[in-house]
């Protein structure tokens, strides 16, 4: 994969340098894999750990079997790329911006923040069916109702799949989405492929 | 604030909580402050730590009451209608306790869009 260009430049409020909330992402990993028992309240009660846990945990079972096939192959390059998906994934649950949710009532302020955008988009992007989510971000200002706003991120894609029409379902997957969660003016999706993986061993 | 005023709040805020969770939709709630900003805000205040189950933000200030929310949804549902509902939900309940008659502004943030 390619290396993480401009993931410093995404904002850091609760992920202090590796950890999440008190936690590597080793450990929420870990946290995962045994069915998140017994019950740690520390993490269940942290939405930084609790995002990273819904990428991790859907990242697994996306790639689970492929990354071991690619393991085998090229150990060194699997790392890289584990190494740089997990930094993706961390480094976007950073609370980020207020996204506004709208309602007649003035009393009313309602908000999703922008790292559970990031974080749907992400899981739209992996089961739209054919890529994984590398890096996302949101272009433009999405604090402004009807704005127009612009996704960028990368991935990989399924070995043998074809680049463009894959891609358009994914856009689609996305935008739909976007449009059923969120009031965002979704304006260009622009998807890089930097990877390719495993075609076989897929999971069920 | 006055020790009793601090206690109704944070019966309010035990309340809310309990009520935001039973939101069709709501998968968490999780402390709108961190705990480190929770505890630097309890030592410079003089005030009693609160609740684990009060983790709905009430801030008095110049007449002005803001409650704040934050919460996880499900992506099964709609977020924009779950947070709504949330919202609408607070308000009424916050009114129909009965304790804030001041003008007052209620926060939602969704925080995380789970698969549950």
């Amino acid at each position: 994969m390619n290396s993480n260009d401009h993931l410093d430049d995404v904002p850091d409020a609760k992920v202090h340098g590796e950890l999440i909330d008190g936690r590597t992402i080793e450990e929420l990993a870990d946290y995962v894999a045994a069915g998140r028992t017994p019950a740690d309240p520390a993490i269940d009660s942290s939405p930084a750990s609790r995002q990273a846990m819904a990428n991790l945990a859907r990242l697994t079972e996306l790639t689970a079997a492929g990354l071991v096939r690619q393991a085998r192959e090229e150990p060194s390059r699997d790392e890289a790329w584990i190494s740089a998906l997990l930094s993706s994934i961390r480094l976007e649950l950073d609370e980020g911006r207020d996204i506004p949710i709208s309602h007649p009532d003035p009393v009313l302020r309602l908000t999703l923040s922008e790292s559970a955008v990031r974080g749907l988009i992400r899981r739209l992007g992996d089961t739209a069916g054919g890529i994984v989510v590398g890096r996302c971000s949101l272009d433009g200002d999405v604090s402004d109702p009807g704005a127009l706003i612009r996704i960028e991120m990368t991935c990989a894609i399924r070995f043998g799949l074809p680049i463009e029409p894959t891609l358009e379902v994914v856009r689609e997957h996305i935008r739909s989405g976007l449009a059923r969660h969120t009031e965002l003016a979704v304006g260009a999706i622009d998807i890089t492929v930097d990877d390719v993986y495993p075609a076989k061993e897929e999971p069920r | 604030m006055s020790e009793r005023a601090e206690r109704a709040d944070e019966h309010l805020s035990i309340q809310l909580t309990e009520i935001i969770r039973s939101v069709p939709g709501v998968t968490g709630v999780f402390r709108s402050t961190s705990l480190v900003e929770a505890a630097a805000d309890v030592v410079a205040a003089g005030l009693s730590l609160r609740s684990p189950g009060a983790l709905v933000d009430i801030d008095r200030a110049e007449g002005f009451v803001t409650v704040r929310a934050h919460i996880a949804t499900s992506v099964q549902d709609t977020t924009a209608d779950v947070v709504r509902r949330v919202g609408e939900t607070v308000k009424a309940a916050v009114e129909a306790g009965g304790t804030i008659r001041t003008p007052m502004a209620v926060n939602v943030a969704v925080r995380v869009i789970e698969d549950r």
